[in-house]
This record gives structure tokens, C-alpha cells and sequence, in this order.
């Protein structure tokens, strides 16, 4: 009854335990090198630069002792996308996308035109690439961070801006108890299949067939949503009859320490982003 | 051990929106003591519940009052103190945990309360050793049975050091093995004088406690200790409310010897009965 288990398709939030310097690493500092990586991603359009990339990204699986083959089955979900996004740019660019590019392959049939030039060809890779690389620095992210590591980096690192009203204690606690619900909503939406299965109710159907798999969400949902207002309402209760009375006045149980180990992750990534800016790449 | 009154509710009356609805408690007067173990019993409907919630300040009383240590419940100023001196301990285990990890969550409670960084750890760690719950406090919730889950729950409301714990209905949920777990527990906190009021609909639960309330139909229709209240098998009959396994016992025993004693409310009393006929 493989359709059944919800929860082990679920990574958002899954954590690897392992004994690694990216796993020490203080929450804050790791989400500030990360901002910084995600950062050189997004501004390096050369092949060149996303090869460098791409060996950065395999590097920091490596650094954060996760093996290699579940840091990429996390891309298998993402392969059907990343297939659309290149055909997508194949047929529908052509000579729109710098028309002094010279053109690799050109096929008519009636008024249908279809032109591929050597600079979609690039964007094509590097898009790609850049996809991956995203992927990869953000499970790389998840899987060595604990839950309450990110939500008390989040708080800790938003702190500063309490006073422009940002709500950090708040925006914490929103992130905490969405993740802790996740695993939760999972089991109750697979207790909801099982119970309609059994009375006839039809699940499964082909891994591309997103209209049918879509359509069978629907009566899980409506229950799904009731069920999960219900446990908000008893949670709010259960939260106030726990003293909460928002957030000024709390203590906090973890408290973050960073040494300088700390800060030259981040100062590492900042080079790291500043030499991406700054190399001559080929373009 | 029972001392003074710690929670003194006087003539509680509260109603769920529109007035004409009735009232689901209509002037109920209780008084819990320190270190004393009350349980409420009555069909659904009651207004268990309901009362539970005053306990703490959930709900505030539309008419009467409710004191907490002599702190009336509709003060907003008192509602941290109130909260931190009487605990709650609700009958679903998943919609009780805040926190991603077990730990986490028991430190929730105090938290709240500003209790200093160093002293949390101690708390967290006494709370979950008393529970028989520290191995396993980087969990997360998820990964629990409901019994594990629950004791969590009290784990958390022990971390504030209440007087009081209320339980409502706590053990609905849970197998007979985790009920039984919870049993050992409350009788371990009674130990250490803490006040109990347990909200349930097992018989065998109340029949252990101090003093047993009946509610029926928004109102208390009859209080005492458990001796006495199952004595009175007609009444509870009309309130739909079931005996104690070992008074139902007693109750058939007796139709075939008339003067088999019935307020029994244990195997091991029964047990001494029937021994005790047998010696004479």
C-alpha cells in the first residue's frame, strides 16, 4: 500500500543526523552563508561559473557528510520540471532570446517554425544547472539543521528588526507549529485515504496522470482542512492554558552560542559570492 | 495531607452563545483542597468540560465566581498566577504539543512564565524523569503512542509546578496499558501533594479518588466520597452513569447474599469480603 504512506515521501524539514561541521554549525550563521550561496547562484549566468557552482554545491554535500544518493534522490521529484522547463524553452524561445546568437538547428513543418540557437542552447544548461544547484544547497540546508535550530536562528536573526514592528517571536513560533503539524495533517490524511479506500473509494493511477491524481485529493481535502481547524482550535486552548500570553516576558530554553568557526562560514560564503561577482568568466 | 481550599468556585453559572440555549452550568458551587483528589463524573452534556475550563480561567463565569487561591479568575492581572497554579491536561494528545521535539515543548510552559535560562533545564529534566519520559526527549511528537504522548502532556504542565492538575478526560484516548500508566502517575503526584481533578467517564478512575462530584444537567446532583455516591446505584442508574466494575460486583453478589457488603470499590476490597465470609 505504497500510495498510502504520505510520510516518508515528505522531506520539508527532515533532518540527517550526523556528526559534521555544517551539522555544528550555529542556525544563524548558516542561514546567512546560505542567503550568500543562494546569492551566487542567482547572479552567475556563465556556463563556466555554474560548472564552479555545481562542484561548490557537491562540495558542501560533502562537508556535511550526506551521502551522495540521498542528496540526490531529493532531485528526482524535481525531474519532471526541470524536463518541461527545457522543452519549454526549446520550442518557445527561438530567435526572441538574442537574435545575434547564430542558430544551431532550424526544422519547418507548414507555419509551425521551430529555431534553436546556440544562446537558448546555453540558457537551457544553465538553467538547469542552476536548479540543481538551488536543490542541493537548500536539502543540504534542511538536512543538517534541526527544526528548532532554524526557528530560533530565524528568531535570533530577525531580532534586530523588532523595532520596524517585524514580529520575530511571532513569525518563530508560526514556523514551529506549522512544521510540527506537517507529520501530523500526513497521518491523518493518510487515515482519511485508507478509510475511503475501504469503502470503495479509488487511489493511485499512473505517475503522470496529474488530472486523476489531483481530482482524488479533492474529498481528502474537505476533511483535511475541518480536521486541521479543529486541532488549531484545541491547540490555541492548550497553548493559553499553558500561560501563553504572546511573546514578551518569555525566556528561552536553547539559547544559540556562536564561536568564530561560526563566522567564517559566513565569511567564507561571502568570498565565495564575491568571487563568483568578480571572476572573468567567459561569457 | 488536604488543606486549605485552592480553588472555590461559588454559584458558577456560564452559557455558550445565545442565552436562549440554556445554560450549560446553572450555579455549581465546588470546593477542591490542597493535595486533595477530586473527580467529576456525569453523562455528556453535563457541563464537565465546561467546569474544567473555569478552573483555570479558560472560561470566565457569567454569574458566581471562581477563586484560585483567593484570586478571582475574571482579573486578567491574576490569569499568568492562575494558569501557572492550576494545570490542565486535555483528552487529545496531538493538539496539545507546541514544540518539534519533546523537550522543547515541556520547556513551552515555562517559558511563558520568564522562569530564568539555568532553572528551565532543571525543570524540564525533573518534569520528564517523573514521567518516565527523558530518553526520549529528542523526539519528536509524532514518533509517540498516545500513552507516551499524554504523559508528555503532564510532563509539560509539571514543568510549571502547579498546585493543581486538572485532567479532562486524559485518559479517554489511550489503551488500557497507558491508562494504567497515567493511574500510577496521578497516584505518584498525589504523593507529592499535588491536587487532582480528573474529568472521566471510567467509573473505576473516580472510584479512587477522594471525593467523587456528579454533574448532571449543569448542576451537581450529587457529592461525597466514592463510598457514598456508588452507594447510591438507583440515582446514578437515572443519570445514566455507570458503577465501578467491583460495586456492579458487589451489587450482583448481593441479590444471591443479601448482606454482602456493596460499597466496595476495588478488586482487592472485594477480595478481603469474600475472604472474610469464608473465615466466618
Amino acid at each position: 500500500m505504497n500510495e498510502f504512506e504520505l510520510l516518508r515521501n515528505i522531506t520539508i524539514g527532515q533532518y540527517l543526523p550526523a556528526d559534521s561541521y555544517l551539522h555544528r554549525l550555529d542556525p544563524r550563521a548558516k542561514i546567512l552563508a546560505a542567503i550568500l550561496v543562494i546569492a551566487a547562484v542567482t547572479f552567475t549566468p556563465s556556463l563556466v561559473g555554474n560548472a564552479c557552482l555545481l562542484a561548490a554545491a557537491l562540495a558542501l554535500v560533502r562537508v556535511g557528510r550526506i551521502p551522495l544518493a540521498y542528496a540526490l534522490r531529493g532531485l528526482v521529484p524535481a525531474v519532471p520540471l526541470l524536463v518541461l522547463l527545457a522543452v519549454m524553452q526549446l520550442l518557445f524561445f527561438g530567435r526572441n532570446y538574442d537574435p545575434t546568437s547564430s542558430v544551431v538547428f532550424q526544422w519547418r513543418w507548414l507555419a509551425v517554425t521551430i529555431v534553436v540557437t546556440a544562446a537558448v542552447l546555453k540558457l537551457v544548461v544553465v538553467s538547469a544547472a542552476r536548479f540543481i544547484e538551488l536543490l542541493l544547497v537548500t536539502s543540504v540546508f534542511t538536512l543538517s539543521t534541526k527544526t528548532t535550530e532554524l526557528t530560533l536562528g530565524i528568531e535570533s536573526l530577525l531580532r534586530p528588526f523588532r523595532r520596524l514592528r517585524v514580529p520575530a517571536h511571532e513569525l518563530a513560533l508560526v514556523v514551529t507549529i506549522a512544521v510540527r503539524f506537517v507529520p501530523t495533517l500526513a497521518l491523518e490524511a493518510e487515515r482519511l485515504m485508507k478509510a475511503q479506500a475501504s469503502r470503495g473509494g479509488r487511489f493511485g493511477g499512473g505517475r503522470w496522470h496529474f488530472v486523476t491524481r489531483v481530482r482524488q485529493l479533492l474529498p481528502i481535502l474537505v476533511p483535511l482542512v475541518t480536521y486541521a481547524l479543529r486541532r488549531g482550535e484545541e491547540l490555541i486552548v492548550a497553548m493559553e492554558a499553558r500561560a501563553y500570553t504572546g511573546g514578551t516576558g518569555r525566556t528561552a530554553y536553547t539559547v544559540l552560542a556562536s564561536g568564530p568557526g561560526d563566522w567564517l562560514a559566513v565569511c567564507i560564503a561571502a568570498a565565495f559570492l564575491a568571487a563568483m561577482l568578480l571572476a572573468p568568466f567567459p561569457a | 495531607m488536604i488543606g486549605e481550599p485552592l480553588i472555590v468556585c461559588d454559584g458558577v453559572e456560564y452559557g455558550y452563545g445565545e442565552a436562549q440555549d440554556g445554560l450549560a452550568l446553572r450555579g455549581v458551587s465546588l470546593q477542591v483542597s490542597a493535595g486533595e483528589h477530586v473527580a467529576i463524573i456525569g453523562p455528556n452534556g453535563s457541563g464537565k468540560s465546561t467546569l474544567a475550563r473555569h478552573l483555570n480561567g479558560l472560561l470566565r463565569p457569567c454569574a458566581g465566581t471562581v477563586r484560585i487561591r483567593g484570586m478571582d479568575t475574571r482579573d486578567p492581572a491574576h490569569t499568568r498566577y492562575i494558569r501557572q497554579t492550576v494545570g490542565m491536561v486535555f483528552q487529545h494528545p496531538d493538539s496539545q504539543m507546541v514544540a518539534t521535539v519533546v523537550e522543547e515543548d515541556v520547556a513551552f510552559g515555562p517559558e511563558n512564565l520568564g522562569v530564568p535560562h539555568a532553572e528551565l533545564h532543571t525543570r524540564v529534566r525533573e518534569a520528564l524523569e517523573f514521567v518516565e519520559m527523558w530518553d526520549y526527549r529528542d523526539r519528536p511528537p509524532h514518533l509517540l503512542s498516545a500513552g507516551q504522548k499524554q504523559r508528555v502532556a503532564i510532563a509539560a504542565v509539571l514543568a510549571m509546578r502547579p498546585a493543581c492538575i486538572v485532567l479532562d478526560e486524559a485518559t479517554s484516548l489511550l489503551d488500557p496499558r497507558g491508562r494504567a500508566d497515567l493511574g500510577r502517575l496521578v497516584a505518584g503526584l498525589r504523593r507529592q501533594g499535588t491536587a487532582i481533578v480528573s474529568i472521566t467517564h471510567l467509573m473505576d478512575e473516580a472510584a479512587v479518588a477522594d471525593r467523587v462530584v456528579v454533574l448532571g444537567g449543569g448542576l451537581v446532583v450529587a457529592a461525597g466520597p466514592p463510598r457514598d455516591v456508588f452507594g447510591d446505584a438507583e440515582r446514578l442508574a437515572v443519570l445514566g452513569l455507570d458503577l465501578p466494575a467491583a460495586t456492579a460486583l458487589a451489587l450482583r453478589v448481593r441479590r444471591e447474599i443479601p448482606d454482602f457488603p456493596v460499597d466496595l470499590m476495588s478488586v482487592d476490597e472485594i477480595v478481603d469480603a469474600v475472604a472474610g465470609r469464608a473465615a466466618s
